[in-house]
């Protein structure tokens, strides 16, 4: 009798806990039922390509407020790029950004799909569109974390070293040429999920090869023969041929966010809904323009008030005024909202203008690059005008006639000192980078060109100097202090004064 | 549901039937004194019958017919037997007190009832009538100042709000710091639904306010780790266990109705000064408005004219003398609060079966125009025990709870409270009062301050609607296998069902095409147990109490969350009206196994050891590191068995314990990486897109963290029981506390949370009960409990020092955590000063802002209650007094008031200024005379200023009854008729801060110390009718 009740009871317990718990097992519970744990590879992919140019938040504060009016540019009353004043918040926006979008993003992809050879192309594609994120880190600070970086989740680094950027650099260039290499046509890639080229792998190839440009490049100063050697060796693999070639993401209009134009994004929010941070074109920028008449800025730029895109009235705001001269700031010109400034306006993450522009320099400097200083810069001239037909037909495009007419006007110094010749390049460089500060800001440090006049604010930091970096982000002070005091023991003062190691003086 | 209802009613009915037979006999047992002996109960000698007594010491029961022997006990008095004779049909009992034995039985962990003498750790205990006397219609505020080492505070939210109740001190920087509650046995959900943060927002209640405290029999408050251990990883913060009110055997059918009326008047503390009126100065001449827009922008800035009574322009657009309107803006906005309670409660029971069927309605209306709350309760104990080797106890609650537009807190939109503070005092609030324009939407009467809502047009349009339906049920089966050996299961579940909407109505100034936000939620709490135990002596004056046990606790949490923007057709809020923004699925699942045991030894009724133990495993932690071991130990010595006592010292017991028990179990699915489409986007240019999900790294080593705590205890009784007293001293120590750890950004996250945090309370409590006078018709009793927590913040994490809990709205003071200091510590601005120390001026002669400085700590360390009681034949009186020391508050209403140029130190130098001398930064003497504008609002910069000793005593509550007598009733059908008058918060006997109630915070969460616009202090007056057939 005692037995049976507690036969009867045990029984009782076990189906009481049993009818409590579900179909699926205790471990199994923690799985959630809600989000990916395998991730769709090719979307992640897609969105990768998307951060690689970064999203408004660094483009805002990032290229906007310090890179794009430090190289004059655009222009604010009380830009921190404008005045080189610090502001703590704008300064690290680009180094938290990098980190914590594209480069997390690209090495999460990396672990994932590391194990299998069909994602090799993509694996590939993915170191090439990492160079294009660190060589913008480390131009913009300095050493950086390179290779613990990322690391977060896949090996708890959460304090990661810094690296010199002499070593970014070596890896820089070893990673776009085993890459480019590595791609194979042969191989399956992503199809459509690819917004950079539709999976066309020799068109992957060409990029690689025209990034290992900019980056050789970049290498003048410090170590001249590496750069000849890659921008020659870059060269023979096969570089940006026409505008066709240029890197383009294309953006969707709306929702405002992730997909949108990042540069318009920001301005839109900031500036033409009546914020604070006023940014306008520099003085600088539309006066280069209009002086020479280049028919490119009635795409580029219209006023405010208006919309008025005619080229004589266009304004440009000096980078080192305290307030809008006549007290409107509506009659200056902010960058074209019916092209550019579109949210649905393209990127131009890299332009065949710019590999004709950096191939024009290697021929000045007498190395291998095919064809004379001239017909580069001449092509680079040409292409920099009809690429902006990726902007639409709202405004009419350049035609042939405007550009020879500007090409007859401006000829290429051919005759003049080598340093003439690089800052006609440069200076036309400078303009196919616009909405690319952080590239014309490296390529001024590297040149000195366009000559610029610094700003001499009361408030600056750089005692009238253009500034030679940003400074870190400062929870690095708090949150990876052993390793940013090592680098900046190495590198010099986190000042915007100091100098990075390829700014050799 | 209905179905289950339907079920239990049957068997109520069946039980019902069964009830009458043989004789009835009825009965009083009272003591020495002639007073009833609650509860005590009553067993035929040798035959299955049984009753207990009631609150008077009155029973009623059937016997065998024949002469009968009955043995009556209770505990704390002498077992005595009665031969009850063929013919008696009434008879009377006295027991006599059994002074080896303190009266007290309490429930501890698994609602075990052990006897206080036995425990070795303080255990807090209420009884129902002290959570019903004053009619709080949350039960969580019931406790407020009732038991030592309870610090209970709650937002300024009304009565359906929630409440912060903190057992001796909060242990965790990141966890929600509130006790386990456990009723009848059962773990329930209390999960904060929603609090007014930095950004504002409302306070959506939290679980307890399902409770109708006129349901409740009893609460045990299990302060520390030794009491708490039992409930393993949920025991960091105490746990506070409800007992229900279950019918008596034996008893027949009685019917207890209470009804209950309060009225709630906002208490007005503002304090503005009503000399001038609206505008900032102009080249330091005040300035009086012609235009209404300028006017309006200023609406809330009372630097301008001095108020002559001439004609001049007021806010509502009109021409009326320029003078001071808004003295009693609070009384002429809020209203009178109503809250209107009623209990039926229907109990009985034959020999084996009891039943207690209640029906509880609350309804409140704010003192907040247009807010409103409402609550039904259905309760039903039904318990059996059909022969001595089986018992069965069943609870069913099932609660309605509906909250229409509870009022939205701190931020100003929407925030009703935010103008009618701050308004110049030459506007009547009443000229708002048409709160709609001509299209329905806000009338503008604040100009560019478009975030600032007219109070009217916010009270007047839906802005919030929540409806919470729970079911609360338990079984529990007992089974004795043999005299000492016992089986008992347990199942119980907390189910609830939530829907909660948020409306921008249209028209609403800041966003004209208004959003609509609603969220379903579904959450459920399921634990099943078993239990084996042995109660009895296993040697000579040796006694084992002692269980083993195993819980499966499982949670899901299933929901979905709908926002959509602009209404398409204005004024219609549902969801399809709207541009769809964002949907999102809620969900979560998990489980948690344990096995516990626990060991009660007793040596000769006064030397106790009671040791326990569990292991629990759980399902979110990684399955290589998911488990953890909580142990126990405590003891128990009652020396005045043992030592010759003086005469007057009528009892002592000296206890220790130690535990180590768990919180903040992590969430589900926290272990790994998730992906997911960035903002809601799921594609660009057609292309699918998917992103890591999270900017924390999901760290797989995560454990919840660790409490322990030691405490030693002396209990004693003086004078035959008259004066008892209980002092506890304890240490309680948290580790690895989780902590969210920034870590650098090149790691590709901003976070990981990390088991690193140390955090340490320790204190005293006292408690102290005196029966001063004991008389046939006149009593008086007094209760004392005083309780002091010293915390510390030892350490966050080997790279932080600081972690701010919130910031205030303005970014002028935050509440943090700081190493080395009490926990939560209010940071404020200080003046800017030299390095000696000397307030710096600048060259106009203006204060400037200087180091932020820790202005004071967030909670109060010292608390404490102070009652007493008097009955005089039928007549009561209840006098209940409570304090609290050593806390601050940041009031944002002082330190914008003085921005803005209400405050009545304002007026200070408005005519010809104020004269400053001191030096500026360079060490230059400023000699100078500071506008009045200038001065204040420079003072206001250094916001250390408006951090208060938020000290108080007031006089909470008291209460006023009368029992009709007896004789008064013999010819009625009541049993007993009882009327009493309470009031709350009559009167406010000390405090310093000026404008603002001392207890202004806005929300419950850690970050306690902010105030801002709060709503006003209410005084509520109450009737309660009792009545028993």
């Amino acid at each position: 009798m005692k037995n049976k009740f507690i036969k009867i009871f045990c029984i009782a317990i076990v189906g009481a806990i049993t009818l409590t718990s579900c179909d699926k097992g205790f471990e199994d519970m923690n799985t959630n039922p809600n989000a990916l744990t395998d991730p769709a590879v090719k979307s992640m992919f897609t969105l990768a390509e998307i951060y690689v140019d970064g999203q408004d938040f660094s483009n805002t504060r990032g290229n906007n407020i310090y890179a794009a009016q430090i190289v004059q540019q655009f222009s604010s009353l009380s830009g921190a790029g404008s005045k080189y004043t610090y502001s703590s918040e704008y300064s690290g926006a680009l180094f938290g950004e990098s980190y914590g979008k594209g480069l997390n993003q690209i090495f999460q992809l990396l672990s994932v799909v590391k194990d299998t050879p069909e994602n090799s192309n993509m694996i590939q594609a993915c170191r090439i569109m990492k160079v294009f994120m660190f060589q913008k880190l480390t131009d913009t600070y300095g050493d950086v974390p390179y290779f613990e970086a990322a690391k977060g989740y896949n090996g708890n680094v959460f304090a990661p070293k810094y690296d010199t950027q002499e070593a970014i650099y070596n890896d820089l260039l070893k990673e776009l040429d085993e890459a480019g290499d590595a791609l194979d046509a042969s191989k399956a890639f992503v199809g459509n999920a690819d917004l950079y080229y539709q999976s066309d792998i020799p068109q992957w190839k060409k990029l690689a090869n025209s990034l290992m440009l900019r980056v050789a490049m970049r290498l003048s100063k410090v170590n001249p023969a590496k750069a000849k050697q890659y921008v020659e060796k870059a060269f023979a693999k096969g570089v940006f041929a026409s505008n066709d070639d240029s890197l383009v993401l294309q953006h969707d209009a709306g929702p405002q966010g992730v997909k949108t134009n990042p540069i318009t994004s920001s301005w839109v929010r900031n500036d033409l809904f009546g914020g604070e941070a006023n940014t306008k074109f520099s003085k600088t920028f539309i006066d280069q323009l209009k002086n020479n008449n280049d028919p490119r800025l009635r795409i580029y730029a219209k006023l405010e008030a208006t919309g008025d895109n005619n080229p004589a009235n266009q304004q440009g705001l000096a980078n080192d005024a305290k307030e809008f001269p006549g007290g409107d700031k509506k009659l200056f010109s902010d960058p074209n909202t019916s092209t550019v400034l579109r949210l649905d306006a393209p990127t131009l993450i890299m332009s065949y203008a710019e590999v004709e522009f950096i191939l024009a320099e290697a021929a000045v400097k007498g190395w291998n690059v095919g064809a004379s200083a001239q017909k580069h810069y001449e092509d680079g001239v040409k292409a920099a005008m009809q690429v902006l037909t990726i902007f639409g037909d709202k405004v009419p495009a350049v035609s042939l006639a405007e550009y020879n007419t500007y090409m007859t006007a401006h000829p290429f110094k051919a005759t003049g000192t080598e340093a003439q010749k690089i800052e006609q390049i440069i200076t036309q460089k400078w303009i196919v980078l616009l909405f690319n500060g952080f590239e014309a800001f490296s390529e001024y440090r590297r040149t000195g060109y366009p000559v610029l006049v610094p700003v001499n604010d009361p408030l600056g930091e750089t005692k009238g100097t253009i500034p030679r970096r940003l400074i870190y982000d400062q929870s690095e002070l708090i949150t990876n202090a052993v390793n940013y005091k090592e680098a900046i023991s190495r590198q010099g003062l986190d000042l915007m004064t100091t100098r990075i190691w390829w700014d050799k003086q | 549901m209905k179905r289950i209802l339907a079920m239990l009613g049957m068997v109520l009915l069946c039980s019902l039937s069964a009830v009458a037979q043989n004789r009835q006999i009825t009965g009083i047992v009272v003591d020495a004194e002639n007073k009833g002996v609650v509860a005590a109960s009553i067993e035929v000698q040798g035959k299955p019958y049984g009753s207990i007594t009631d609150v008077e010491g009155r029973f009623k029961m059937s016997v065998p017919e024949g002469k009968v022997t009955l043995n009556i006990s209770s505990i704390g008095y002498v077992t005595k037997s009665v031969v009850v004779q063929e013919n008696d049909t009434k008879i009377s009992v006295v027991l006599a007190e059994n002074a080896q034995e303190l009266k007290d039985v309490v429930v501890t962990s698994f609602g075990v009832k052990k006897q206080k003498k036995a425990l070795g750790y303080a255990v807090g205990e209420l009884k129902g009538e002290e959570l019903t006397k004053n009619k709080e219609i949350n039960l969580g505020n019931a406790l407020q100042g009732k038991i030592a080492g309870v610090n209970v505070s709650a937002p300024v939210s009304g009565p359906s709000g929630s409440s912060r109740v903190v057992i001796r001190g909060a242990t965790s920087a990141s966890g929600l710091n509130q006790p386990l509650y456990v009723v009848d046995g059962i773990p329930i959900d209390n999960s904060q639904q929603g609090n007014a943060g930095m950004w504002g927002g409302a306070d959506k209640g939290d679980g307890m306010s399902s409770f109708n405290p006129d349901d409740i029999a009893s609460m045990s408050v299990l302060k520390g780790s030794a009491a708490s251990a039992l409930y393993g990883y949920r025991g960091s913060n105490g746990v506070i266990l409800i007992t229900t009110k279950k019918g008596k055997s034996g008893t027949g059918l009685g019917v207890d109705f209470s009804t209950n009326s309060t009225f709630n008047t906002p208490v007005s503390l503002l304090n503005w000064q009503d000399q001038y009126g609206a505008g900032a100065p102009v080249n330091g001449v005040a300035q009086r408005f012609t235009n209404l827009q300028e006017l309006r922008d200023s609406y809330y800035f009372a630097w301008g004219d001095r108020y002559d009574g001439t004609p001049s322009l007021a806010l509502d657009g009109s021409t009326k003398p320029y003078q001071a309107y808004g003295k009693d803006n609070v009384k002429n906005f809020y209203r009178t609060g109503y809250s209107f309670s009623n209990t039926l409660a229907i109990s009985g029971g034959n020999e084996t079966t009891n039943f207690r069927l209640s029906f509880g309605n609350t309804k409140d209306e704010s003192i907040m125009p247009g807010t409103n709350f409402g609550r039904n309760n259905v309760s039903l104990s039904l318990n059996s025990a059909p022969n001595k080797k089986i018992s069965i106890e069943t609870n069913a609650q099932y609660i309605s709870e509906k909250s229409h537009n509870r009022p939205y807190l701190n931020d100003s939109p929407r925030n009703a409270s935010f103008p009618t503070t701050f308004l110049t005092p030459g506007t009547d609030i009443r000229w708002l009062s048409n709160g709609f324009d001509a299209n329905g939407g806000e009338a503008d009467y604040f100009g560019a301050n478009t975030y600032q809502t007219n109070p009217y047009f916010a009270t007047q349009s839906p802005l919030n609607d929540d409806l919470r339906k729970r079911f609360i049920g338990s079984a529990k089966v007992n089974y004795n296998i043999t005299e000492r050996i016992y089986a008992k299961a347990v199942i119980g579940i907390d189910d609830i069902n939530y829907e909660y909407t948020e409306i921008e109505p249209t028209g609403i100034n800041y966003n004209p095409g208004g959003s609509y936000e609603n969220r379903v939620e579904g959450r459920t709490e399921v634990n099943a147990s078993g239990f084996l135990g042995y109660k009895g002596d296993i040697a000579k004056n040796l006694s084992l109490d002692a269980f083993v046990g195993a819980n499966r606790q499982h949670n899901r949490y299933s929901g979905i969350k709908m926002k959509g923007n602009n209404f398409i057709v204005p004024f219609k809020y549902f969801y399809g009206n709207t541009q769809p923004d964002k949907t999102e699925k809620l969900f979560s699942e998990s489980e948690v196994n344990s096995l516990f045991y626990s060991a009660d030894l007793g040596y000769k009724d006064y030397l106790y050891l009671s040791l326990t133990g569990r292991q629990d495993w759980f399902s979110t932690l990684d399955p290589s590191n998911n488990s953890t071991f909580y142990p126990s130990v405590s003891t128990s010595f009652i020396y005045s068995e043992v030592i010759e006592l003086p005469e007057w010292m009528s009892y002592g017991k000296i206890r220790a314990g130690w535990g180590n028990v768990g919180g903040a179990l992590p969430d589900a699915y926290a272990l790994a990486l998730t992906y997911t489409a960035p903002d809601g986007q799921t594609d660009s240019l057609g292309q699918p897109i998917l992103g890591v999900n999270g900017e924390t790294v999901p760290n797989r080593t995560l454990k919840p963290y660790n409490v322990s705590t030691i405490e030693f205890g002396f209990e004693n009784t003086f004078f035959r029981n008259r004066v008892s007293t209980d002092l506890t001293f304890y240490r309680k120590k948290t580790t690895n506390d989780i902590t969210d750890a920034d870590i650098s950004l090149a790691s590709g996250y901003r976070t990981t949370k990390i088991n690193v945090g140390e955090i340490l309370n320790q204190g005293v409590e006292f408690a102290i009960n005196v029966k001063a006078v004991k008389t046939p018709s006149f009593n008086w009793s007094i209760g004392y409990n005083f309780a002091y927590n010293d915390s510390e913040v030892i350490g966050l994490s080997d790279k932080i020092t600081t972690k701010t809990l919130e910031g205030n709205r303005d970014s002028r003071a935050s509440v943090v955590l700081e190493k080395g200091q009490p926990f939560g510590i209010i940071k404020a601005y200080d003046y800017l000063r030299d390095s000696k120390g000397q307030i710096v001026l600048d060259t106009n002669g203006r204060f400037m802002r200087g180091d932020l400085i820790n202005a004071g700590r967030g909670v109060a360390p010292m608390a404490m209650g102070f009652s007493n009681d008097f009955s005089y034949k039928n007549f009561t009186l209840s006098v209940f007094v409570d304090a609290k020391f050593g806390g601050s508050i940041y009031s944002a209403t002082n330190q914008l008031g003085t921005r803005y140029g209400l405050s009545e130190d304002t007026v200070t130098g408005r005519e010809g200024g104020i004269a400053v001398s001191g030096h500026d930064v360079n060490g230059n003497p400023v000699n100078t005379t500071v506008s009045a504008y200038d001065y204040w609002r420079s003072y206001s910069d250094v916001t250390s200023n408006f951090v208060y000793d938020a000290d108080f005593i007031k006089l909470r509550a008291v209460s006023f009854s009368y029992n009709f007598p007896k004789s008064y009733l013999s010819k009625t059908p009541f049993q007993s008729i009882s009327l009493a008058f309470s009031a709350h918060n009559l009167w406010t006997i000390y405090d310093k801060v000026p404008n603002i109630d001392p207890e202004s915070n806005y929300s419950n969460s850690n970050a306690q110390g902010l105030e801002r616009a709060s709503m006003p202090l209410t005084r509520n007056y109450g009737l309660t009718l009792n009545v028993k057939f």
